[in-house]
């Protein structure tokens, strides 16, 4: 199938259909205005006064003839500069600054002068980036927009390299399409969701960050399966969110699509090809090594076998073929892997109907064998005018991911289980052994190995319901394999109906009515083939093998009515806008699980296995709130943006809220923003050195309305009682006042412009203190439950962000521009629920302390210094552990790990345990820089976080030195004689004295600099009837990262939730990509 | 134009008005049933709901056993045992401790509080019977039975009565009741309800191979309990009498009119006119304690049941505290105690010659606990075994009592012996000791007991009716030549370990001629009262009822702190009991410290 889309889609771009291709056209804003007001403006006639300048060329110094001049606020005062660059205007009296813009020029904003003659206007070409939006930017925010030049799969990659400082942006793992997690301005939240909200096209998108997946290591991200060719443009908001009222504390990521904007029919054919090369990997030790570690670990089991197979040295041995073998299992589970990108758009209309559609698709394997997606992307945006009066907008998209999967990761236990994640296998599976199959006294060159592991189950043999055979990650990935077997499917289907009927030229009413389907299937899949059998501690016994299966289905209504109305009094202008919007939302799950199908040909969920489970959730939940926003202006000078939502849901509590009204709570959610551009005064015009500056300055209360979807109402649930029947008991007491969390914004900004906008700077700070934490709280005993939900609970954040950008060089024919962005958070707990002090959690055996006065997700752990050399050491340090019976003590000894007894009483314990580390970084953000010449750009740019701390719970796997699993090479230092001095405890089977604890000997600096992507472009200068434009790109992601991390990359996330963040599990790391692509425009 | 925005302001709001309603906020699920919803007024939500009770009580199930058992004195913990056993062993039970967690009892008793107060019991169905009756009796006996079980732990409990529905509620100061307020509540709570629901269990048929049957708690006994324990307390006469009555009416009827549940023949004692002493004969099937079947004559009648894997989420981990297990590595957590094997030993077993008439004493100190008392030798064993490869020698101890995934609750011995406890404190120790000895049946009352009793007692005792037909006394001819007699079905329950008891004479009641009836009656009914304390050690040792037992006769002593702690601080054997006194952080003639407390909210 997929085949024949390719073919399809390579014959559209090879056969240009004879499609009459017009003019190539700029993107200017200002055309789409004129063609979307169909209603002849009636532009009032105010008093004027007359302008006169002069705009130049920056590079070169000449003049630009044609450029459009407008004044900035009023519509119907605008004129075209003469041959020699001059123009004369006249604008209203209380017109305070002209806009100016040009193709292939990044438009500029000028303050007038009272004066007649203004200030000479310099303006820069496209290839730098641009300063100035249509729109004065009131409220601060921030978005990118052009994605030309990218395979990016979601388009938070791109926002991650454009914003990296507004939005602190955390790539997941090196799976393609896997997404980012976003913190925007510090972590807002404590057990619910922290993630901001995602608008698309004006339509909330359920983002579905707390649902359950099957497969370890993945997250499926709604948004990848929206195109980011499709994408018009990021915004990333972060004041003003009280429009989103119980939905906006997080922030809001604001994406709009492309739609058209001229008459002009255009067709946009892109292609790319790429090659992603493999990860960087850890240094394991080679077979000889194991083989020695190996046997030295045997000596602390309780074996008394002293001769094992694999320790034979003898070549004439029989087995010396089977355990003499050098694997780098790595070769059978990675490999170089191919993206391949493409996309069509055509886009046209007329003065009725105007359309965008686009089809894409996406292949792009992964690193990690068997872990490739496929894509299909079709849009089709419309904007019909049916009368002067009536405008409608229709829109439909859909979009559909499928992927091969596997598990990835280090396993968080090995009691449930084996490992069964490939790429954690190719690195602790023993090298001495090969991936085929040994018999009559000889590897087979075909068949891969699906015995069990054996080489120690003598000496074993004793420890009953211990998971120490690893599987054959090759045979495994084989076995795997099917299109029932493990497969993820995710699609999205998107319709949007947008009526807007003009009362009058001010006032305009419209309905936003949009559904949305996002489908998730996924099957999980664990062969018998190339799995031994493991014990599952919660069923207590041994099973085969496992298949499990997921189907979610979640169906979201919105209907958003609004009236729009704006007018103009001279120098106040004034918009007004507000109604209603509704939210359906629906999500259903079910998912099964069953052991033991016997054989890897039917790989199915059903009845018959053993041990089957089903569970599921089927959530509903609805939200109306009512909203509206002020906007008024004076002179273009002094801003004021105030809103106010209020809000209701079905998750709030019938009791709580701001007040309650036809029977229900309500949430109410001012904001007001203030801006003073500076530069329209006519003093500050004078200043030369000054082009623009802005200074905003507000105040918002949002909220997160992320509440357990049972916690308002006291419920039953069932369980199951002996396996077999449902019991109905008390599950849930509800909390009929829970809400929303609050949090109060106040923010503060400056813009500026300088020496003729050769410089540019933005910096914003921001203080906000969030309360009412949704948090569970203690139930009084006697209603049999432990707890519920409730609002308790406070923290603030407080950080700042700074954008510079310079432009070097502005030559005619070579362009230089550099800049950079830092951003900072403090996040810091102020008050836990219940007057506690701290919270601790437990992820993947880190213990995370929330504690007051410091920020939510420290880690909490031993302090290690070093290891006992010598046994006097140990001796004089006389520490020890006590048994579970509370009677033993056991003494580290030499060669164990001397950690600190902070409490000084001898014994290690939970009270030993300090802050060791925060994932909080200290600044992160980007760097970039742009060279072009003539036709060629250059493009760099570079991502970094600074001071956050990193558990590297893989490495702790790897360098336990407490399984048979193959460890670092770091394992060839371990202690093994009295006296050695050393850094690395000595190798014990199970970890009696928890030398691999969780303490600082895993926590590690996690501060990076990246060079996020090299993009060298080349535009075809072309004068050709059919051909408007041909661009040839290339570009290099990911080129170098300079590091100290020990892991082999230091940017990953396992979760989406505050409490996790910097725990390296790893998952497969990004690496080092090369795509060449191909821009046609016809 | 101002006011047409207004207008159209007010129409839209007008419209969407309609919605903001809070029906459009109140969602349904189909993942849960909102309290609203539980109106239990139909057939299945009514059994769902049961069933959940059911579900909650197995999470009490293990620790009903080990508080019962480990804080007793015929136990003993190992170095394996994990520190939250060991406390409770040394009554140093702190509030995190897993077996101390009230919540869970008031989980039970939440959940039963919603259904009494919701079912709705005048339902009939179309032949006029009631729906939910034998639900609601079942239901209501729960409650009373787990209300027990909490205040015999924690001594003064918050008593509530009415479902908690929201967190004021919990967090709400309710009257605490002591133990005998408890009782004195679900006596009259329950007295009214047996005589018609009183064998009456909810039919649920089979689960996952287990008899639903054994899920309940029979009201009769649960009320013989409340009213022994009352009367433990109360020392009251007529307490006693309605305790032995509701276990009798247990026995009575359990099975149907003119139906009987005798004691059986189960024994197990020396081959008749042996001298070999190297392996007792089981010279009549002892009847398996553990057999979770529902016949007439099935031991057990009451369990909890459990798990079969731990991911199921109700998995008892006695077997597991108790036995050496693969899962334990062999090395078991609860070993008998050397009060236990004293206990055991220092019982005279009397054996029977071939013909029957002659009669000899097993010797002392025979090996593999075989002195004495052989139900201890039936179902304990002891060895070592030496680890295959590590040569470590490991001590294995296995109690056959723990075989199952089920805690068991109540057994056909338990409730004789409560029987014969009850029937003690209510004036009749010779036919308490009849029951020790050579069983109780019609014959047995008109030759050794009424003969002695005044013409009230007669009276009552004579309510209790055990027929001939259906109640045969074993013989010792039928011993001797190992042959049973089609109706006898009835023997004394010391028989049932130490040998031929009506011949034995060291174990004899006290019948000193000299003394008037009344004069020997307390001397006698204190020398019963030790019998039954001995004898529910033999009988029902590591069943978990040993600690409540010493505490029931404890409160029949003059100093219940100084019998209780006497028999604890005993454990290890008397030549220990300064050791185990100054190892248990509590003072035990102190009553306050054998309850349990958590968090400063229950307890003493």
């Amino acid at each position: 199938m997929k085949k024949y889309i390719i073919l399809g889609l390579t014959l559209l771009m090879a056969f240009p259909l004879s499609i009459a291709a017009q003019d190539e056209d700029t993107d200017s804003e200002d055309i789409i205005e004129t063609l979307a007001r169909k209603l002849k403006p009636k532009y009032k006639q105010y008093p004027t006064r007359t302008i006169r300048g002069r705009v130049l060329n920056a590079t070169t110094g000449q003049p630009i003839a044609g450029t459009i001049v407008s004044a900035d606020d009023v519509e119907g005062y605008s004129t075209l500069t003469e041959e020699n660059g001059f123009y004369k205007l006249d604008v209203p009296t209380f017109t305070t600054s002209v806009y100016i813009n040009m193709p292939d020029f990044n438009p500029i904003r000028l303050g007038l002068l009272n004066q007649e003659e203004q200030r000479e206007v310099k303006l820069y070409p496209v290839s730098f980036a641009a300063e100035y939006d249509k729109q004065i930017n009131v409220r601060g925010d921030y978005s990118t927009k052009d994605f030309a030049y990218t395979n990016s799969v979601n388009i938070k990659d791109e926002v991650q390299k454009h914003l990296g400082a507004q939005v602190y942006s955390v790539t997941r793992n090196g799976t393609p399409g896997i997404g980012n997690v976003m913190f925007v301005q510090g972590l807002n939240s404590l057990n619910v969701n922290a993630q901001p909200l995602v608008v698309v096209d004006d339509v909330i998108i359920d983002q579905q960050y707390g649902r359950t997946m099957l497969h370890e290591g993945f997250f499926n991200d709604i948004l990848s399966t929206l195109n980011p060719s499709d994408i018009e443009k990021v915004t990333v908001m972060r004041n003003g969110t009280a429009l989103y009222g119980a939905k906006g504390a997080n922030g809001v990521i604001l994406v709009q699509t492309k739609r058209n904007k001229s008459m002009a029919t255009r067709i946009t054919a892109n292609a790319s090809v790429g090659v992603v090369f493999q990860p960087k990997y850890l240094s394991m030790m080679d077979a000889g090594q194991y083989r020695s570690y190996a046997s030295e670990l045997l000596k602390t089991t309780n074996t008394r076998n002293r001769t094992f197979k694999f320790l034979n040295e003898d070549p004439n041995y029989y087995y010396y073929t089977q355990y003499h073998q050098n694997t780098d299992w790595k070769d059978y589970v990675y490999h170089t892997a191919m993206t391949q990108n493409y996309g069509i758009n055509v886009e046209g209309g007329d003065a009725v109907a105007n359309y965008s559609l686009s089809v894409g698709y996406v292949n792009q394997q992964s690193t990690l064998k068997y872990n490739d997606m496929d894509r299909l992307n079709i849009r089709f945006n419309t904007d019909i005018s049916l009368s002067e009066r009536f405008n409608i907008r229709f829109d439909a998209s859909f979009g559909n991911i499928t992927r091969d999967i596997r598990n990835d990761g280090a396993p968080a236990t090995y009691d449930e289980g084996t490992p069964t994640a490939p790429g954690f296998l190719a690195y602790a599976k023993s090298p001495f052994l090969s991936p085929y199959s040994f018999g009559r006294g000889e590897l087979s060159k075909t068949h891969f190995d699906i015995e069990e592991e054996s080489y120690l189950s003598e000496a074993l043999a004793n420890y009953k319901n211990y998971n120490w055979q690893l599987g054959n990650p090759a045979a495994i990935n084989e076995y795997s394999e099917a299109e029932n077997k493990n497969r993820l499917e995710n699609s999205m289907l998107n319709l949007t109906v947008t009526p807007s009927y003009r009362l009058s030229h001010n006032l305009t009413i419209s309905e936003h009515f949009s559904y949305n389907l996002v489908n998730t299937n996924e099957i999980f899949y664990i062969p018998v083939s190339g799995t031994p059998s493991y014990y599952v501690s919660s069923i207590g016994a041994y099973r085969d093998n496992e298949v499990r299966s997921l189907a979610s289905k979640q169906n979201s209504v919105m209907s958003d009515t609004r009236l729009d109305w704006s007018n103009r009094y001279n120098a106040h202008f004034v918009h007004l806008f507000g109604g209603a919007r509704i939210n359906w939302e629906s999500y259903s799950m079910t998912s099964m699980l069953g052991y033991n199908t016997g054989n890897d040909k039917q790989p199915f969920m059903k009845s018959s296995l053993t041990n089957t489970n089903d569970f599921g959730t089927s959530d509903n939940w609805n939200s109306l709130a009512w909203y509206a926003q002020g906007e008024y202006n004076y002179m273009n000078r002094y801003f004021l943006q105030a809103n106010v939502t209020v809000e209701g849901s079905s998750r709030f509590g019938r009791d709580g809220g701001n007040f309650r009204m036809f029977d229900a709570a309500w949430g109410v959610f001012p904001g007001v923003q203030a801006s003073w551009v500076i530069s329209n005064e006519s003093w500050m015009a004078k200043v030369s050195p000054i082009n623009y500056l802005r200074l905003t300055a507000g105040f918002d209360v949002s909220g997160n309305d992320d509440i357990d979807y049972y916690a308002a109402r006291s419920f039953f649930s069932a369980s199951q009682f002996l396996n077999t029947i449902s019991g109905l008991t008390f599950a849930g007491i509800g909390n009929s006042k829970i809400q929303w969390e609050t949090t109060r914004r106040f923010n503060v900004g400056i813009e500026t412009n300088l020496f003729n906008n050769r410089l540019s700077l933005s910096a914003n700070y921001f203080h906000s203190n969030t309360d009412n934490l949704l948090t569970s709280q203690s139930l009084g005993f006697l209603s049999g439950l432990s707890e519920n939900w409730t609002n308790d609970g406070k923290l603030k954040n407080q950080g700042f962000d700074v954008s510079i950008g310079l432009k070097v060089l502005a030559l005619k024919n070579l362009q230089w521009e550099v800049g950079g962005s830092v951003g900072h958070y403090k996040n810091e707990i102020t008050q836990l629920p219940e007057g506690q002090t701290f919270v601790d959690n437990d992820v993947y055996g880190a213990t995370i302390r929330t504690q007051v006065g410091q920020a939510a997700n420290l880690f909490y752990g031993y302090k290690s210094l070093g290891v006992f050399s010598k046994t006097e050491e140990a001796e004089a340090a006389g520490l020890y552990i006590l048994g579970e019976n509370g009677i033993d003590r056991t003494y580290f000894k030499a060669g164990d790990i001397h950690f600190a007894d902070l409490n000084g009483d001898h014994q290690i314990t939970e009270a030993d345990r300090t802050f060791i580390g925060d994932p909080n970084p200290d600044l992160y953000g980007n760097i970039f820089t742009a060279v072009t010449y003539k036709h060629l750009k250059l493009d760099l740019r570079f991502n970094y976080s600074l001071g956050n701390d990193v558990y590297n719970y893989q490495r702790s796997q790897l360098e336990g030195g407490n399984r048979f699993m193959n460890q670092t090479t770091a394992l060839i230092r371990r202690w093994q004689v009295e006296g050695q001095q050393t850094d690395i405890p000595q190798i014990t089977f199970q970890d009696p004295m928890g030398n691999s604890r969780f303490s600082d000997r895993w926590i590690e600096d996690g501060s990076y600099l990246r060079l996020k992507s090299v993009t060298l472009s080349y535009d075809l200068p072309l004068q050709n009837e059919y051909l408007q434009g041909l661009q040839f790109w290339i570009q290099a992601n990911n080129l170098f990262t300079l590091t100290k991390y020990l892991g082999s990359d230091p940017e990953f996330t396992m979760t989406s939730s505050v409490i996790g963040q910097g725990i390296d599990v790893g998952q497969l790391s990004q690496s080092r990509s090369i795509v060449a692509g191909i821009k046609i425009k016809l | 134009m101002i006011t047409k925005i207004y207008k159209l302001i007010f129409a839209t709001c007008a419209i969407c008005g309609i919605a903001s309603c809070s029906d459009f906020f109140d969602q349904q699920s189909e993942h849960v049933v909102f309290t609203e919803n539980n109106k239990l007024d139909n057939a299945t939500d009514t059994i769902y709901s049961v069933i959940g009770i059911l579900n909650k009580l197995q999470t009490i199930a293990d620790r009903t056993i080990l508080l019962g058992e480990v804080r007793g004195d015929l136990v003993d913990i190992t170095n394996t045992a994990n520190s939250d056993l060991r406390d409770m062993a040394f009554f140093n039970i702190g509030d995190d401790n897993r077996y101390n967690q009230p919540r869970d009892y008031y989980a039970i008793i939440n959940n039963c509080n919603y259904f009494i107060a919701n079912v709705d019991t005048a339902m009939k169905n179309n032949r006029n019977e009631y729906v939910f009756m034998r639900e609601y009796a079942a239901v209501k006996s729960i409650r009373a039975w787990t209300y027990l079980q909490l205040v015999l732990n924690y001594g003064s409990v918050p008593f509530v009565t009415e479902p908690i529905l929201n967190k004021a509620d919990a967090e709400k100061n309710y009257p605490k009741y002591d133990l005998q307020a408890v009782c004195e509540f679900f006596i009259q709570d329950l007295a009214p309800l047996t005589d018609r629901w009183g064998n009456e269990y909810p039919e649920y048929g089979t689960i996952r191979s287990n008899a639903s049957r054994l899920f309940y708690f029979p009201l009769n006994i649960v009320l013989g309990d409340l009213n022994l324990w009352l009367a433990s307390k109360t020392k009251n006469q007529a307490t006693y009498r309605e305790a032995a009555m509701r276990y009798y009416k247990y026995i009575n009827e359990r099975n149907g009119n003119n139906s009987s549940y005798p004691i059986g023949l189960g024994l197990y004692t020396w081959a008749p006119g042996s001298g070999d002493w190297n392996r007792p004969e089981r010279s009549i099937s002892s009847g398996s304690l553990t057999s979770e079947t529902t016949g007439a004559n099935a031991e057990i009648i009451t369990m909890i049941a459990g798990d079969s894997i731990p991911a199921e989420g109700h998995y008892s981990e006695l077997r597991n505290l108790f036995n050496s297990q693969m899962d334990n590595d062999y090395r078991a957590s609860i070993v008998p105690s050397t009060y236990m094997f004293n206990l055991s030993s220092s019982q005279v077993h009397c054996c029977v010659g071939t013909n029957g008439t002659t009669f000899y004493y097993a010797p002392a100190e025979l090996p593999n606990y075989m002195s004495g008392d052989l139900r201890l030798y039936q179902y304990y064993s002891e060895s070592v075994t030496t680890d295959r490869l590590s040569g470590e020698r490991i001590e294995t101890s296995y109690i056959d009592k723990y075989t199952s995934q089920n805690v068991h609750i109540y057994r056909r011995q338990m409730l004789y012996l409560r029987l014969a406890e009850a029937l003690n404190g209510a004036g009749f120790p010779r036919a308490a000791f009849s029951m020790l000895s050579t069983g109780l049946n019609n014959d047995v009352i008109r030759q050794s007991v009424l003969p002695y009793c005044s013409q009230s007692d007669s009276t009552w005792i004579s309510r209790l009716s055990f027929p001939r037909e259906r109640y045969g006394i074993y013989t010792v001819d039928e011993l001797a030549t190992n042959r049973t007699e089609d109706n006898h079905n009835t023997l004394g329950i010391h028989t049932r370990g130490s040998g031929w008891t009506p011949f034995n004479e060291y174990y004899q009641l006290p019948d000193d001629s000299l003394m008037t009836e009344e004069q020997k009656k307390p001397i006698q009914t204190a020398f019963v009262d030790s019998l039954l304390l001995n004898e529910c050690g033999l009988e029902l040792a590591f069943e978990g009822t040993r600690f409540y037992d010493i505490m029931r006769f404890a409160f029949r002593q003059s100093n219940p702190g100084e019998f209780l702690s006497r028999q604890v601080y005993g454990r290890r054997g008397k030549e220990n009991s300064g050791i185990m006194r100054s190892e248990i952080k509590k003072d035990l003639s102190d009553e306050h410290n054998w309850y349990l407390q958590w968090n400063g909210q229950i307890g003493m």
